[in-house]
């Protein structure tokens, strides 16, 4: 479309510059100049056929000093909102970063699900891995929560506990207070080894110390 | 309706000249020339009419500017050569006379130097140096 209205501009140009020559031809008063004007003309028509590529390269020249020119300008015009721009790289960037830091929390906290249900006998409720950015740009573990249930699966070594103690109750009856208090101790102690476990082994492989890791682990329901 | 008065201006004028040329030939000849002017100032405003249509037809055909000024500069030229050739050919100068339209050829190629000047400076970009 541009291409044709451009044809069209350029044919428009010549037909009308011929017509004008021959107008001119006939209302020339005198023979004598005929040749002069009619060498002129043709000049002129020759220059509007060539007007495309004297264009062109006019076009070219024009090139560096526009591109100079807007340069300049836009130089002008950032000067004055240079910091609302910086300030807009700031918001940017630590837009970025706050992504950044949730996708790989995210991934952490998958990846620590399927590698504690993996290696305990427990059921993952909660991930919670909460990262830091440290000043080279390096996000670090910031801390670790976790909230784990013992699996009904695995429940016979732990599930043992509560119903072993219930069989004895009846035979010592004295000693019954101490017993349940015993399996109580027993459960919590069995709960609190494998929360160790668990934070060992989140300490061994996310390469943290042990305040960073925080691990509950509630009971089979 | 115009070109009736301008023959009959031109027939009185002969006329006279015809009646006067016997007595005072320089008179018959300052006629010849008053005359001449006005039958070339009533028709320069028709040219100025034919002109401005030149002009607005080459606007609206956005014809570069360079162009039209320069074919209006050769008509005008052409015609005050013309004229004060034909003049002083009147007045039985010949040889002003085409000292004079020699003047209008000059300068019409001077209009046509530019155009040269652009055309083989083009030519000379476009040919790899």
């Amino acid at each position: 479309m541009n291409v044709i209205e451009w044809l069209g501009d350029w044919l428009k140009q010549i037909i009308l510059l011929i017509l004008i020559a021959t107008f001119m031809d006939l209302l020339l008063p005198n023979h004598t100049m005929e040749r002069y004007v009619k060498l002129v003309m043709g000049l002129l028509i020759i220059l509007a056929i060539l007007s495309p590529i004297f264009n062109l390269l006019q076009k070219d020249l024009n090139l560096s000093s526009l591109a100079f020119t807007t340069d300049r300008s836009t130089d002008a015009k950032t000067l004055a909102p240079i910091d609302q721009i910086k300030q807009n790289s700031e918001k940017l960037k630590t837009a970025q970063n706050t992504l950044i830091q949730e996708q790989t929390e995210q991934a952490m906290e998958q990846m620590i699900q399927e590698q504690i249900a993996q290696k305990f006998p427990v059921e993952v409720m909660e991930t919670n891995v909460t990262t830091q950015m440290s000043p080279e740009h390096v996000t670090r573990i910031k801390q670790i929560r976790l909230v784990a249930r013992m699996k009904d699966a695995h429940s016979p070594d732990s599930g043992d506990g509560m119903r072993s103690p219930q069989p004895i109750m009846p035979v010592h009856v004295n000693v019954g207070e101490e017993q349940p208090a015993s399996t109580r101790t027993e459960k919590p102690s069995q709960q609190a080894g494998l929360v160790r476990s668990i934070i060992d082994d989140l300490k061994r492989t996310w390469n943290l110390s042990s305040e960073q890791i925080q691990v509950r682990l509630e009971p089979v329901l | 309706m115009e070109i009736i008065q301008v023959v009959g201006l031109g027939l009185v004028t002969t006329f006279l000249i015809l009646v006067i040329k016997e007595q005072k030939p320089v008179f018959a000849f300052l006629l010849a020339t008053f005359v001449g002017i006005i039958i070339f100032i009533s028709l320069a405003a028709k040219l100025a009419e034919v002109i401005g249509v030149l002009q607005n037809l080459a606007t609206q055909a956005r014809v570069n500017n360079l162009f039209l000024e320069t074919i209006l500069k050769i008509i005008g030229i052409a015609y005050i050569a013309e004229f004060g050739a034909q003049v002083t050919r009147d007045a039985g100068q010949g040889s002003i006379a085409s000292k004079i339209e020699l003047a209008g050829k000059v300068l019409i190629m001077v209009m046509a130097i530019p155009i040269i000047t652009v055309i083989i400076e083009t030519i000379v970009q476009i040919l790899p140096a």
